[in-house]
């Protein structure tokens, strides 16, 4: 109580930047890992890759060299290009599974929280499709159609939905009891409005740690689903595809197998550190619901 | 007792109700008539058609349903399409090599993460307790086939301590069986692992703030045995349920890693049936697996009524 000069008001300003979740260890780390996997997605054809579906019978599985990086594969083509190019596929899925099952598990779940009625039933089956583990139900809704990615984006969503609506709902059953929802409802906001601006906000932030989990899951899924060869088709360049071509000589060459597989594993371990840090710091209650 | 047992088993009827609809559902919506699919590619109209009557698949979908639902209860689950083997005896068939790396998997995983997320979270913010929340980050994040891929190369390839592949069932000797699936049970523990370890330490630790605990030691308790005995034993029910919810991973977990090390068990038989597209073997098996996960859980929700009275509620 010594130091009574104020700080000027302009520093203590809400808008602190970097806001300190950011300093958060996970988050930091995390954050650069995704950072620098999406940045090289985007600019993969600026990073020194060839056309990574170039076959060249003549380059069948050559060691590293000064053309190609980390050697060639099978049919000749450039491992570190295809590897680049898988961020694509994986972070394209991943983005899109999190934002699909958050917005379809959001609908049914604000829904199913509010209303009774259908909540019994909704339940059920949310419990039904919670029965059937997550990597079954994805392979054989897959095994329904040819894999596409829109395909794999669908069928690795489904099995995720259950999960975003029994947490959407746990919020809405808490928050619909709180006074300001009373009084939202007194002075005659309509139902939808009042689902979307006052029972909605309190979903964020345990949705935003859910969604990096689902992400997070979506690509190790998709990997899965590739590398038993029942994914993505061959032709697109994908670390799961990759694995699982290169397995066949993983005696003889084991970088065919390793160098994908690092970028997975960096990839999720981002995401997952993201995931931990923003959990931790968004708000200690999220642990609990998760 | 009985009424919270009978409660618990009728709440899983509607769960097992949906799981069926949406399996039979799978083969209702996948390309193609079931009927020509059975019948091959040399069959005849008059021979489709023969198909379709003989399973039902002329009668309204609803009707269809129940006739099928019905011989499921009989625990015929249909036959291959392609090995024309009823599919229960597909199953029984390649049962062995799954039960055999489910259980020493799940011995593996609860023999290390118990004592090892008691530790943690008897001692948190210790240097055991951040790198135990460190292995737990990585655990989750390495997919199961790539530390597969990672154990074969250092034991198989570099050390030439065990086998690349392969199984040996215990009726041939418990060395080779205990060489053949060491590696595949280490590669599917790991996640199973950390899963558990992590729960143990947060409810150990949050156990360790309670006043029960500050009592124990006021009487000059031992610090182990407060630990163990009181701290240890009230985190059994979050244990368990997490061990429970964790089968979800061992069942994901054996259809790729019998894959990753060639083990002629239930999820190389789905994987097979899914390239082929093999339906009734899919639906069989998804059945199966569903089924035994919701009965585990089971199991462990009416051990919780045995272990802690306060569970009847």
């Amino acid at each position: 109580m010594t130091n009574l000069a104020s700080p000027p008001l302009a520093s203590v300003s809400t808008k602190r930047w970097p806001p300190p979740f950011l300093l958060h260890p996970s988050v930091f780390i995390g954050g650069l890992l995704v950072t620098m996997i999406i940045l090289v997605a985007v600019l993969a054809p600026l990073l020194g890759t060839v056309d990574p579906s170039r076959i060249a019978p003549s380059m069948r599985l050559k060691p590293p060299s000064e053309l190609a990086w980390f050697g060639t594969d099978l049919y000749g083509r450039d491992v570190y290009s295809r590897a680049i190019y898988g961020a694509r596929s994986s972070i394209l899925i991943g983005l899109c599974v999190a934002a699909a099952a958050l917005i379809g598990g959001v609908a049914i779940g604000l829904v199913t929280g509010y209303f009774r009625w259908v909540d019994a039933v909704v339940m059920r089956i949310m419990d039904g499709l919670m029965a059937i583990p997550t990597f079954l139900l994805a392979i054989a809704l897959v095994s329904l159609t040819r894999a596409n990615v829109a395909t794999v984006i669908v069928a690795l969503t489904i099995p995720e939905i259950p999960r975003v609506v029994r947490l959407v709902r746990s919020v809405v059953l808490t928050v619909r009891e709180e006074p300001f929802v009373e009084a939202a409802k007194t002075v005659g906001t309509s139902t939808p409005k009042l689902l979307w601006r006052h029972i909605l906000p309190s979903t964020t932030a345990p949705l935003m740690v859910l969604g990096t989990y689902i992400c997070a899951s979506a690509i190790l899924i998709e990997a899965g689903l590739s590398f038993l060869g029942t994914g993505l088709p061959p032709e697109i360049p994908s670390w799961g595809n990759m694995i699982s071509e290169g397995r066949t000589f993983f005696q003889v060459a084991p970088r065919l197998v390793f160098l994908p597989s690092l970028f997975l594993a960096l990839t999720v371990l981002g995401i997952n550190l993201l995931g931990d840090g923003l959990r931790d710091t968004l708000d200690p209650r999220i642990a609990k619901r998760m | 007792m009985l009424a919270f047992i009978a409660k618990r088993v009728l709440s899983l009827i509607p769960v097992i109700v949906v799981v069926a609809i949406v399996v039979f559902m799978l083969l209702r919506l996948s390309p193609g008539d079931p009927a020509v699919v059975i019948a091959g590619d040399n069959a005849d109209a008059a021979a489709i058609e023969r198909i379709r009557v003989s399973l039902g698949l002329d009668q309204p979908l609803v009707t269809q349903f129940f006739i099928w639902a019905g011989s499921l209860l009989q625990g015929d689950l249909g036959i291959s399409i392609f090995s024309k083997i009823p599919v229960t005896d597909l199953i029984l068939q390649r049962l062995e090599p799954t039960v055999s790396l489910a259980l020493t998997t799940l011995f593996f995983a609860v023999v290390i993460a118990v004592p090892l997320g008691t530790i943690a979270g008897a001692t948190a913010g210790s240097w055991l307790d951040r790198s135990l929340m460190l292995v737990s980050v990585l655990g989750f994040s390495i997919p199961a086939f790539v530390l597969g891929y990672c154990l074969i190369y250092v034991f198989s390839l570099q050390l030439r301590i065990l086998p690349v592949q392969g199984f040996s069932s215990i009726r041939q000797g418990i060395g080779p069986f205990l060489s053949t699936i060491a590696l595949p049970t280490m590669t599917m523990g790991l996640a199973y692992l950390v899963l558990i370890a992590r729960i143990t330490r947060a409810s150990v630790l949050e156990m360790m703030g309670e006043d029960f605990i500050r009592t124990a030691r006021a009487k000059g308790v031992k610090e182990r045995i407060v630990v163990t005995r009181h701290a240890l034993r009230n985190s059994a029910i979050p244990i368990l349920t997490v061990i429970g919810i964790g089968v979800a991973l061992l069942i994901s977990g054996v259809v790729v890693i019998e894959t990753v090390f060639n083990i002629p068990g239930v999820g190389r038989l789905v994987v097979d049936a899914i390239l082929k597209r093999d339906y009734p073997v899919i639906q069989g098996i998804i059945l199966m697996f569903s089924g035994t996960y919701v009965l585990i859980n089971l199991a462990i929700d009416i051990g919780y009524a045995f272990l802690d009275p306060r569970v009847r509620y």
